[in-house]
């Protein structure tokens, strides 16, 4: 046997020792003999059972596995990921405020952070199993060995590696052998090195080559534009059968899809005859009901056409100019004006005027009117210093509050304007409610006596106030 | 595994009754703390109220043990369970427990019939008239039907255990391995009725003390509470045992150790099904609904809210998650003892807020002690009697070998 080694060729590398193996066929004998291999001072062994065997961690010294510090390191971050990305997406990168929630909450986190927790801890578990036991492993030279096969069946293997410190052919044999094994055979090196079998190279060649496919059309279809409509995924969802507002429909004869009110009723909560200084703002209802809806209309009515003109030669028109060519004709809007200045307006607040009504007509103010308006109304809102600022000449400045003609109009009147507009102004009854447009009203009333009031009128204690405020 | 023919002949049989007269004598003497309770409770303000629904809670604290103990042994048998044979049947004396909670929970089911709505405002026909919503709940929530299904839940319940704990018992003498079977068979179709009847009785005794509020998910949660509560309890009684010299050589560390990783798992499982309750509200946030967390938000309850949130899950999830925790008796039995604390302050957490007083005060809780001791006197005296002179270990069950060969590596 040992002749065969004069080979005139090297070309080939020489086979060489791996390691013995010793084969047992009852798991107690192998628990015996790791026990004995661990205090021989061997460390690079292994042993190989058919079923899970317990004790045989013991037997063979195996230190407590660091497998639960990497799941605990994977689950920790898995959760501060899933915490910062969400806190990232919600509350930095894209704030979105949905019904007043917080942008970034704990509770609505949970979710995710326990999915992705688990899911990273779960990796981790998995992941880190494999590398500790050097899996995924195709091939060992073990597999060689006819006897090594019944190691999934019915024997009981001990292989030792020849990379070992203590190890040496003959020692380490004749140790092994001391154990009482049916037999120790050794295992060698391949002389050449295994290769893959031609059909499976084949089968993942193609299956790579499919691979490309998917995202080859995804990048084709982006580069390219096409004239075919969008494909719909969910058809129901785009094409919903339900009614929206301002369509017509086939349903019903008159072709509206919003419905009026139906002949004889009235609308939960719009009952208002029972109290009409509060609803309308006037002490009784006119007999001709029309003029009370009247919102009036800008007086000089000016057609785009004529707007662009003023536009164009702006250096000439002066500001005398435009009052001459305001008063002409006494148009629709003036007939209206005066026939809402008849109308019997209420001048007293129809309610107790209170302190907390007064805060929240300030607060109403300041997120419906302040806008245009201005926070102390002068006309000077943000909304109106920036048409200005853009000179369109489409944008009627709204109206001071300080003005002698505003100052007189009685509350009614007020409450009305709020209600149903005037000019450019839509009308806020749809929006606000009839007590916080009484309450706009009451502080539109303080706002101006903020405006004309006699310095000795104020108390002491308030000047020094005002003094102090900067 | 293979498993012996005969292992009677190694194994000595113990009973709960070698522990001696002593712990019948300690929770007979506990139960008089229930008169303290109800003397506190009519001397005070309000104090019928704070009783009553501290009995309540009492009561229903230790069902939630006895129920989680059932469960237990259902699942066992019906698993296959091989590890669990040494402890099944102290599991099987604790779900015995619903017999004594069956006489201490009559005395609510017959005030209520009687009409007193001091627990359950559908109760009285005077609050029903005032309230659309009670009217229209009343086909369910009535007294009448209340009592008979009362009668349903601890009837099946005592039926269960009682089936499973003569089974196993009958299997001490004859050794026959054909009961097992029939367990396993039976077990199936057993906790289908047990999921069934601790729902609605969870809706039926908790739930319904506020009858405007609803949860799909309440009958799991009183469940999960329950499963914390029962393993705290093993494990509490397991190492008193082995200390006394009971189950000392059968009942291993790798045992304890089963127990605690299941203490510790259906901890989680109760957070999760907590946070699962709370998150479907809170994201709502529907008026209806929201208005159970709000009370337990406000007059002191929210410090109990935040006790349970650290106290009952962050806490144990950091401390008790190690290895050695649960294999180190000592520690074992400190987290069973702050787990079953714990599952006391959550019950209390559900059921007291109902009561119509103003936070919580020395006083309710006070009453609420005092009533649970006494009760706890009631139920641990009605095991131990029960227990008698039955083997604390199935001797002769197909499994004890594997049972006792246990290991977790």
């Amino acid at each position: 046997m040992a002749t065969t080694i004069e080979q005139p060729e090297k070309t080939k590398a020489e086979p060489e020792l791996l390691g013995l193996l010793a084969e047992f066929d009852d798991p107690s004998a192998l628990i015996e003999a790791s026990k004995k291999v661990r205090d021989a001072g061997y460390r690079q062994w292994d042993t190989h059972t058919p079923f899970p065997l317990h004790g045989i961690d013991e037997a063979m010294g195996i230190k407590w596995t660091i497998l639960p510090w990497i799941v605990a390191a994977c689950g920790l971050t898995g959760g501060t990921i899933a915490v910062g990305m969400q806190y990232w997406m919600n509350a930095v990168d894209y704030p979105f405020l949905i019904s007043g929630k917080p942008l970034f909450s704990i509770p609505a986190c949970i979710p995710i952070t326990f999915e992705l927790s688990v899911l990273l801890a779960a990796f981790g578990a998995f992941f880190g199993m494999l590398a500790l036991n050097q899996l995924p492993k195709l091939y060992n030279p073990l597999f060689k060995s006819d006897a090594f096969r019944r190691a999934t069946n019915d024997r009981f293997f001990i292989s030792m590696d020849a990379r070992d410190a203590k190890f040496s052919e003959i020692d380490s044999g004749e140790f092994l052998n001391s154990l009482n094994p049916l037999n120790v055979e050794e295992f060698w090196s391949d002389v050449e090195s295994p290769k893959l079998p031609r059909n499976l190279i084949l089968a993942l060649s193609l299956v790579g080559v499919f691979l490309i496919i998917p995202p080859a059309l995804v990048a084709y279809k982006r580069s390219t534009t096409t004239n075919n409509p969008r494909i719909h995924i969910v058809p129901d969802m785009d094409f919903q059968p339900s009614l929206k507002a301002q369509n017509t429909t086939n349903l019903f004869p008159d072709g509206r899809e919003v419905r009026p009110n139906i002949e004889g009723t009235i609308p939960r909560g719009q009952y208002k005859d029972d109290n009409i200084p509060f609803f309308y703002g006037l002490q009784h209802l006119p007999e001709d009901q029309d003029v009370i809806g009247i919102a009036l209309q800008d007086e000089k009515k000016t057609d785009p056409k004529q707007a662009d003109e003023k536009k164009a030669d702006e250096k000439k028109a002066d500001a005398a100019k435009a009052p001459a060519a305001k008063p002409a004709v006494p148009d629709a809007a003036a007939i209206e004006a005066s026939r809402l200045d008849k109308l019997p307006w209420v001048t007293e607040f129809p309610m107790p005027v209170t302190e907390k009504m007064m805060a929240r007509g300030k607060e109403r103010y300041r997120i419906f009117c302040s806008a245009c308006h201005g926070l102390g109304g002068e006309g000077d809102g943000l909304v109106t210093l920036r048409a200005m600022g853009l000179l369109q000449g489409t944008w009627v400045k709204p109206a001071s509050y300080h003005t002698d003609n505003v100052r007189k109009l009685p509350v009614g009147r007020l409450y009305h304007t709020i209600t149903h507009g005037v000019r450019k102004m839509p009308a806020y009854g749809p929006q606000i409610p009839p007590e916080d447009r009484w309450a706009i009203v009451l502080y539109l009333r303080a706002l101006q006596k903020s405006h004309q009031i006699d310095a000795n009128t104020i108390p002491e204690a308030e000047k020094r106030k005002l003094r102090d405020t900067k | 595994m293979q498993t012996s023919p005969d292992t009677k002949n190694k194994i000595t049989v113990h009973t709960l009754a070698e522990l001696g007269p002593l712990p019948m004598k300690v929770a007979l003497g506990c139960s008089t703390l229930l008169l303290v309770a109800f003397v506190l409770g009519v001397m005070s303000e309000n104090g019928m109220e704070k009783f009553a629904f501290s009995y309540l809670q009492s009561t229903f604290f230790f069902l939630s043990i006895s129920l989680g103990a059932l469960f237990f042994v259902m699942i066992q048998q019906l698993t296959r369970a091989g590890w669990s044979v040494v402890l099944r049947r102290l599991s099987e004396f604790i779900a015995m427990g619903v017999i004594p909670l069956a006489v201490l929970v009559l005395p609510i089911v017959l005030v209520t019939l009687a009409g007193n709505d001091i627990l359950y405002q559908w109760a009285s026909a005077k609050n029903i008239a005032a309230d659309h919503l009670l009217q229209a709940k009343a086909p369910y929530l009535n007294s009448g039907f209340f009592a008979v299904r009362y009668l349903i839940y601890f009837g099946s319940w005592i039926f269960l255990a009682r089936y499973f704990l003569n089974k196993s018992v009958a299997q001490d003498e004859n050794g026959d391995p054909e009961l097992t079977l029939l367990m396993e068979r039976r077990s199936g179709p057993a906790l289908l009725l047990y999921s069934f009847t601790l729902s609605f009785a969870a809706i039926d005794f908790i739930m319904a003390l506020d009858p405007h509020w609803f949860s799909t998910i309440f009958g799991i949660y009183y469940f999960a509470a329950g499963l914390v509560g029962f393993f705290s309890m093993l494990a509490i009684s397991l190492i008193y045992l082995r200390s006394k010299g009971l189950l000392k050589e059968p009942v291993t560390i790798e045992h304890l150790h089963d127990v605690g990783k299941l203490l510790f798992a259906f901890n989680c499982f109760w957070a999760y099904i907590a946070i699962s309750q709370y998150l479907l509200i809170w994201y709502a946030n529907i008026p209806e609904e929201t208005i159970f967390f709000l009370h337990r938000q406000e007059h002191g309850w929210g410090t109990v809210s935040l006790i349970l949130v650290i106290g009952h899950f962050a806490i144990p999830f950091v401390f008790f998650m190690s290895r050695w925790m649960k294999r180190n008796p000592k520690a074992l039995f400190f987290w069973a003892v702050y787990l079953l604390v714990m599952n006391w302050v959550d019950i209390f957490w559900l059921v007291m807020p109902n009561a119509k007083l103003e936070g919580v005060s020395f006083g309710m809780i006070l009453v609420d002690v005092c009533c649970t001791i006494g009760v706890g006197g009631l139920y641990v005296a009605g095991i131990l009697k029960l227990a008698g002179q039955n083997s604390v270990m199935p001797v002769r069950d197909p499994r004890l070998e594997e049972s006792l060969e246990f290991h977790n590596i």
